[in-house]
This record gives C-alpha cells, sequence and structure tokens, in this order.
C-alpha cells in the first residue's frame, strides 16, 4: 500500500465523514485525483465504514436463553445485598490518593513535629492499638434451592399466588411450599444443609439467611439435615407452638393428629414451647420426643424405635449446583399420543434419571431442554407405579471443556475442506452433522458417532467422520463430548 | 398457562417490586436487544452469554433508581453498554490473548464470505481495543450501532457536544489506526483459505 501524502490523512478521515468544509473538500478530491496514494487511503477508510455498517446488520450468534434466565435469578437470590464490585482502577485512585495524603502527613509531621512534643517526658503510656472485637459477618440472604421434585408441588409466595415449583427457580425467604398428597420436595440452601417435604405438607420458609434461618411447618412433616452454623448462628423449626432449636444434626419434624412429633437422628437438638408454658427439653441422636398441641408440662424424651433410621435428604455438592441446576431444571416433556396422561414424577437435579407416571401403555416420550429435543424414546408403563428411565446428560453440550472447543475450533477446517469439496459439485448443498467424540485422558479419540447428519449425501459425514478419527485432542480428563457442524452455502 | 403481556410501565414496577414473573416477561422482552448492544461493543471474541447475564443481573438489582424519566430502551441501553465497558477495561488489563483464544463462534459453519466478514470484524475489534473505552463506545454506537449523537448522549449520560468531540476523536484515532494496520493487508493473509475455497 502506497502511503498518502503527509498531514493529508485527518482531511481523508475528516471528508469521509463529511465535516470538511466544501472548499477544502472539492480540494482534496481534486488532489486525489492525482495522486494514487491518497487515493487508495481514501477507498480504504470507505470500505473499512462500510464495513463497519455491515457489522451493524450481522445477525446475532444464538443464546441459551433459558439457561441464562436461570443463571440469572440463581445470581440475584444468591448475591442481593452484595456491593458491586469495585473497579480496579477506582481501588489505585484510591489507593494512590490515600498514599500522596500519608506522604503530606509525613512531611507535615516532620516540619511540624517538634514543636507538637511538649508532653512530659514521663508521661502516661499512651495504647497505640488496642484489641479490636472481630467485626461481625454481615447477613447474606439465601436462596433455597429445588433438588428434587415429585409430583404436584406448589410454591406460594408471599402475594399468596401459587405456582408449580420448578427446578430452576429458587425460593426464597417468605414464600411457602406446599406438596399434594404423594407428592415429595427437596430444597437446599447450603452446603449440606437442606429438608425433605413429605407428601401433602406445607412448610413456610420465614428466614434464610446465612446465619439464622426459621421455618414454619404448617401441615405434615419436614425432615432436616443442616451442616453446623456459624458461631452465633441459629436454626428453628416452629411448628403448633413448639420450636425446635439446633446447632447442626439431622432429624425430623412432624405435625400428627394433636401432636407435634421431634425425631433426632444426629446431634442434639432442643425443643421449646413458642409462648411458654413448659420448660425446654434436648431430644440427643437416637430419641424423640411427642408434644401434645396444648402441653402445659415438659414432653419427655424416649427412645426412637429401629435405632437410628436412615435420614436421607436429597443434597448435592454445592458448587456443582447452580450449572446442574440450569441444565437440567429446563426439561419439558412431552408424550405421543398426544393427551396421554403421563408426566414427569419427579426429577433430580443433575441425575441423569427421571421418574414417569402415567397412563398404562406405550409413549414415545420426547425429553426437551432449551426448546431442543435431548432424548427421544418409546416407554411402556404398566401401571400407576412410576417408571424411572436414564437420560443422557447434557452438560458436556453445554459446558465444552476449553482445550477441546479450541482444538475442534483449530482444525475445524478439515471438516470444512470435507464439505467444500462436495459443494464444487452441488452449489447448493447445505446441512447439519452432529458427532458424539469420545476423548479418552492421553486425548485420542476412541470414538466417534455421527448422530445428525442432514446433508442427504452421506459422503460429507464419511469425509469428516475420518478426519475427526485422526484427531489427537491434549491429554486430560476422558470425556464425551457432542459437537454440531452447520454448513449452509451463501 | 400463558400470562396476558404487560405494558412496559406495569413490568417495571413489577421488577421493582422483585416480582419473578415481571422479571421473566422483561427478560424475555429486551434479551434480544441487549444480547445485539453488548454484541456490537465487545465483538465477536467476547463472551456474550456471560456478559447478558452480567447486564440482566446489574438491571434487576438496579432497577428501584430508574425513576422513569428516560425511556426504559435508554435506560437499558446504559447498563449495557456500561456493563461492556467494564468488561472491556477488564480485558485490558489482562491482555495475554485471552479473548481472541476464546472463540465461541465456530468459523466452520458459516459461509465462507461471512467468514471472510468475521475476520475482519476481529481485525476492526481488535483496533478498537486500542482506543480508550468511552470513546470507543461512542464510536460503535454511531458507526456500527447507527444510532444519533443525540441518542448516544442519552445512553452515554453525556451532552451531545461532548458526544460529537468524542466521536471525532475516535474516529480519527481508529481510521488512522486503520491505515497503520494496513487492514486490507491483515486481511489478505487471514482469509487465503476462504478466497482459496471460492
Amino acid at each position: 500500500m502506497r502511503p498518502p501524502c503527509r498531514g493529508n490523512t485527518s482531511k481523508l478521515i475528516s471528508l469521509m465523514s463529511g465535516s470538511l468544509r466544501p472548499r477544502a473538500a472539492d480540494r482534496l478530491r481534486r488532489h486525489m485525483q492525482g495522486c494514487p496514494g491518497c487515493r487508495e487511503a481514501f477507498e480504504r477508510l470507505t470500505k473499512t465504514q462500510q464495513l463497519c455498517r455491515e457489522l451493524g446488520e450481522e445477525e446475532l450468534p444464538s443464546l441459551p436463553w433459558r439457561k441464562i434466565e436461570a443463571q440469572v435469578y440463581w445470581r440475584l437470590a444468591h448475591t442481593e445485598g452484595e456491593p458491586p464490585a469495585r473497579p480496579f482502577s477506582r481501588l489505585l485512585a484510591f489507593a494512590g490518593a490515600a498514599t500522596v495524603g500519608a506522604l503530606a502527613a509525613l512531611v507535615v509531621v516532620w516540619v511540624l513535629g517538634p514543636r507538637w512534643a511538649v508532653a512530659p517526658r514521663h508521661a502516661t503510656p499512651v495504647v497505640v492499638s488496642r484489641p479490636v472485637p472481630p467485626a461481625p459477618v454481615a447477613e447474606r440472604e439465601l436462596a433455597a434451592v429445588p433438588t428434587m421434585i415429585q409430583g404436584d408441588v406448589q410454591l406460594i409466595d408471599e402475594s399468596g399466588s401459587s405456582s408449580a415449583l420448578r427446578l430452576d427457580r429458587p425460593v426464597t425467604q417468605g414464600s411457602r411450599v406446599a406438596t399434594a398428597a404423594g407428592a415429595r420436595a427437596a430444597l437446599q440452601w447450603l452446603e449440606g444443609s437442606g429438608l425433605l417435604l413429605s407428601s401433602s405438607s406445607e412448610v413456610e420458609i420465614r428466614r434464610l439467611m446465612s446465619r439464622t434461618q426459621q421455618l414454619e411447618l404448617e401441615r405434615g412433616s419436614v425432615r432436616l439435615r443442616l451442616a453446623r452454623l456459624p458461631a452465633g448462628g441459629r436454626f428453628a423449626v416452629e411448628a403448633r407452638g413448639v420450636r425446635t432449636v439446633v446447632q447442626g444434626t439431622v432429624f425430623n419434624v412432624a405435625i400428627a393428629q394433636s401432636t407435634v412429633d421431634v425425631e433426632v437422628y444426629q446431634g442434639l437438638v432442643r425443643v421449646e414451647p413458642t409462648r411458654g408454658g413448659w420448660t425446654d427439653v434436648e431430644v440427643p441422636s437416637g430419641f424423640g420426643v411427642r408434644v401434645p398441641f396444648d402441653a402445659k408440662v415438659a414432653p419427655t424424651i424416649s427412645r426412637l424405635r429401629g435405632g437410628h433410621p436412615t435420614a436421607h435428604v436429597h443434597l448435592v455438592r454445592w458448587p456443582d449446583l447452580a450449572r446442574m441446576m440450569a441444565s437440567t431444571g429446563l426439561l419439558t416433556l412431552e408424550s405421543h399420543p398426544s393427551g396421554a396422561d403421563l408426566m414427569l414424577d419427579s426429577t433430580l437435579v443433575g441425575n441423569t434419571t427421571l421418574s414417569l407416571r402415567g397412563d398404562p401403555g406405550r409413549h414415545l416420550v420426547e425429553l426437551y431442554q432449551d426448546g431442543k429435543l435431548l432424548d427421544k424414546r418409546w416407554v411402556e408403563l404398566e401401571g400407576p407405579e412410576s417408571k424411572t428411565i436414564r437420560i443422557r446428560p447434557r452438560d458436556t453440550m453445554i459446558r465444552l471443556p476449553e482445550r477441546i472447543h479450541r482444538y475442534i475450533k483449530q482444525r475445524a477446517v478439515q471438516i470444512r475442506s470435507c464439505y467444500e469439496r462436495h459443494l464444487k459439485r452441488n452449489p447448493e448443498l447445505s446441512g447439519k452433522l452432529t458427532f458424539r467424540i469420545t476423548i479418552d485422558a492421553n486425548g485420542e479419540v476412541t470414538n466417534t458417532d455421527l448422530l445428525t447428519d442432514t446433508f442427504g449425501d452421506s459422503r460429507v459425514g464419511q469425509c469428516a467422520q475420518i478426519v475427526i478419527q485422526r484427531w489427537a485432542f491434549p491429554p486430560g480428563k476422558a470425556v464425551q463430548v457432542v459437537y454440531p457442524f452447520i454448513f449452509r452455502p451463501q | 398457562m400463558r400470562q396476558t403481556a404487560r405494558n412496559t410501565g406495569e413490568l417495571v414496577l413489577g421488577c421493582q417490586k422483585g416480582e419473578r414473573t415481571a422479571q421473566s416477561e422483561f427478560y424475555r422482552k429486551y434479551r434480544d436487544e441487549v444480547a445485539r448492544i453488548a454484541y456490537k461493543v465487545l465483538g465477536p471474541d467476547s463472551d456474550l452469554e456471560d456478559i447478558v447475564q452480567d447486564v440482566f443481573v446489574e438491571v434487576f438489582r438496579s432497577i428501584d433508581r430508574f425513576q422513569g424519566n428516560a425511556k426504559i430502551t435508554t435506560w437499558l441501553y446504559r447498563v449495557c453498554v456500561n456493563v461492556a465497558l467494564q468488561k472491556v477495561r477488564k480485558r485490558k488489563r489482562r491482555p495475554e490473548g485471552h479473548t481472541v483464544e476464546k472463540d465461541d463462534f465456530p468459523t466452520f459453519e458459516t459461509p465462507l464470505r461471512a467468514l471472510e466478514r468475521k475476520d475482519s470484524a476481529r481485525i476492526v475489534y481488535r483496533i478498537l481495543d486500542d482506543i480508550a473505552p468511552k470513546k470507543r463506545a461512542v464510536f460503535i454506537l454511531h458507526e456500527i450501532v447507527g444510532m444519533s449523537s443525540k441518542e448516544i448522549g442519552k445512553v452515554v449520560g453525556a451532552n451531545v457536544l461532548t458526544v460529537r468531540t468524542r466521536l471525532h476523536y475516535a474516529r480519527k484515532e481508529f481510521y488512522h489506526k486503520v491505515l497503520q494496520a494496513e487492514l486490507y493487508g491483515e486481511r489478505s493473509t487471514t482469509g487465503t483459505g476462504a478466497g482459496a475455497g471460492q
């Protein structure tokens, strides 16, 4: 490229933007007729401007909208009240100002110091520093995440409006969760802390903060597993005037016909009246207590029958939950023939099994995730009891390991050449290839399945499959990835 | 069960009360617009999914501060541009080719011409990365998104004269760099494969 004349670049830019005065513009145009360097530069500038405008018309890449939405709610529920991260530049500015201030203060002290030194030589020693009590940790509002929903479970918000509980919608304080007959739900709000609500039960999440949590059982039974709370923390469940206070344990609270029953499987709980009338009772592991609704005297504790029953509460590893919630909480189900009474009886977050219940017979079940078909199969239901089926996890499709993605991207040109070779023969050729690629820990491709081929010409798929089989990924965890390649002629 | 669509005022009010249904409706209504602006400001080498998420988290957290003095879309663009510029600043502090590697757009799935255009887009955004964020925002909103100076002023919270001044300097800087970097020379090297296929 020949450079434009010295000092003309700014004028060329102004000419292109239309901000050059008419006379100067005419002069420059005349100059360009005889100056190839300026002419070429101007052409390039206008081409670039055109390119910028074309960028404005470019189509957006498709995004997983529902997943993003779920993650937004998750973050809102878990970080509400936290101050936004301070930009680094502001911190730097603050640090700079502080340093300047400190230096100025030092100079002032150095200059004026001797004149201030009027204190007697044997003055009372001054306490330079005193032990500072640790600052109280701010309470943070939590949200409970449904980890298992079985049957009809309703979420009732503070205004009283109810909707079906969903795996991708966290439950905040002030809400109530109600299960119908035969339904169950599990919620989790911290690592190791959660509840399992039995059928025909209702619980109100009154307070759900990082240190203090309080539930009220309205009816039915709830089983709780609680991780040890921080110092000063408190967890309480209230039910018909009976408060059960704990520090970290596994226990069950149930409202029976005329009593509140508390059973303790691990740790120690304290059972106390909410409005007085009787003294507190401590219930150790393996014991239970039955408190009548109108109790006037302290109830006596009794050993649980069967010793320590297994108290299962569906808890999952906390750091994985956000991802799992976003990936499994969006499942929808369609069955054929349509109109058949078939429902997702139980959905476990992050799990690969689904429980189905419905009319006996043979159903073609289609599972959609994010509006896309995830799985399709025939399911035979024999009776009213639910049937569990395994589904393929989709996590690998959502979050592809960076090393794999980068590698495929770098070598995508090889796949493209398969397409282009056939495009020369058929200019209308277009389609999609989806491969399931199994990669071992050494990075070797052990298996390649062509899941989708919409070309109508199997040669493109075969060529791509041969190419992929030759790939050697960087070593790492063994994974199975599903990767789509879409080709369209212009 | 489908709810009837609410008007924007009701929707904003619902979001200010923290109603999940209102937030959901608001998200569905404006997500494309947010993604479009974020994509234009940050370019093809950005993690658009994360940006959209950040914008809506910021929107729902700060919607209480929306007084109704401006159009909701203007306010939304402002949040979007601010979040995007924060990303730009962050990226500038970590310039070790991170953004180039994190490419979420499989170049092979588009036709050759689009592929070539995407490479050009990359070069455009690489040049924009060297321009100060405020000037960059004004340049993109004007030259790529196609907004007027008045609209840009509302979005970036500056008067029209300031916007025009920024735009003037941004243009000058950008096109100077374009000529310096011999843009089309770079394009022809990156687009060799594409050209051969055509």
